[in-house]
């Protein structure tokens, strides 16, 4: 079973705006974007209202597929933020390693991050196996295309309540 | 005091003859005046800019004729007022708070002042206006430099604003 990808930690309280600029800090490829990484961590980094917005927005997608706005609102945060890098070695696209670097130190790149995560990850899997558990309402995307729930804890309780 | 200008569908759809909403000769003297404004204001004022980009099906504009779509010049914004925006908003519907990052990028600037310029005054001016107002933020409208298709739908913004909304009109 594979690990939640950090959009939908992020969504589930599992991470927070922090943990995602350590993650920027620790694997950026290019100093530049490390040290906006380090600068922003001694900010205000209050984004309650992006995680609001963001997780309408998730539900939008669960519920009406991949759409013009959905794109709209993944781009106005990820177009002035970030820039995508493809490193593909000779073996062909198996081997591809994408990465990305943060253009400007103002811009909404925290934010960006997560939306890239995201598309990367509907990019590899899609939608079909993005959804929210009916019981504790956490998000969730490794249990595959059928499932209801996100746990087994969460299926006893569901189906006990019919 | 930090305040913010919110240059609204300054795209090709409104302002160039081939665009999908264009709104006559009228734009050219309100691209002039616009163009003016910013450079008035550049580096006092934070700007963020909106644009609309619709897909061809949206059931919501089925009342009007279909404009900025996904992928036609009608999205870009016009060349003389690139440099100013420090944030684009992409919009799909006439409130720039839909499904979009704007109030999110609102409070880190801390405003609690907007002004409103661009298109269409009975459309993404009124309803975003609307939107602000209820979120608490003085709302500000320059009437020279917002515009409509349609002159009595123009005046009727302009009156709803003012005299409904509690819009400053100057």
């Amino acid at each position: 079973m594979r690990d939640e990808p950090l959009f939908i930690k992020y969504l589930n309280g599992q991470v927070t705006e922090l943990d995602v600029m350590d993650i920027v800090y620790n694997s950026s490829k290019d100093s530049l974007s490390k040290q906006i990484a380090l600068n922003k961590k001694n900010e205000n980094n209050d984004l309650s209202i992006f995680k609001i917005d963001f997780k309408k927005a998730v539900i939008d997608l669960i519920d009406s597929g991949i759409n013009q706005r959905f794109i709209n609102y993944v781009n106005s945060y990820m177009k002035p933020s970030l820039e995508e890098f493809l490193e593909s070695s000779d073996s062909g696209r198996a081997g591809e390693d994408r990465y990305i670097v943060i253009k400007a130190e103002d811009a909404p790149w925290v934010e960006a991050v997560i939306c890239y995560n995201l598309c990367i990850y509907i990019k590899a899997f899609g939608i079909h196996n993005l959804k929210i558990c009916p019981v504790c309402q956490k998000f969730f995307s490794h249990k595959g295309k059928y499932a209801k729930y996100c746990s087994d804890s969460c299926k006893l309780v569901g189906q006990a309540n019919g | 005091m930090v305040e913010v200008v919110l240059g609204m569908s300054l795209q090709k759809s409104y302002f160039h003859p081939g665009g999908g909403h264009y709104m006559g000769e009228q734009t050219e003297a309100l691209k002039l005046r616009l163009k003016e404004y910013f450079k008035s204001i550049d580096g006092t004022h934070i700007i963020f800019f909106t644009r609309e980009i619709h897909q061809t099906d949206d059931e919501f504009f089925r009342e009007s004729t279909s404009h900025a779509i996904v992928g036609s010049s009608d999205i870009e914004i016009l060349e003389i007022f690139k440099p100013y925006p420090k944030f684009m908003i992409n919009t799909t519907r006439y409130s720039a708070f839909f499904m979009t990052p704007l109030e999110s990028e609102l409070k880190k600037t801390g405003a609690k002042r907007v002004y409103l310029v661009g298109v269409e005054t009975h459309t993404n001016i009124l309803f975003t206006a609307e939107e602000l107002r209820n979120r608490g933020y003085d709302v500000v409208v320059f009437e020279p430099l917002v515009a409509a298709c349609d002159s009595y739908m123009h005046a009727a913004g302009i009156n709803i604003m003012s005299n409904v909304l509690s819009v400053d009109m100057e």
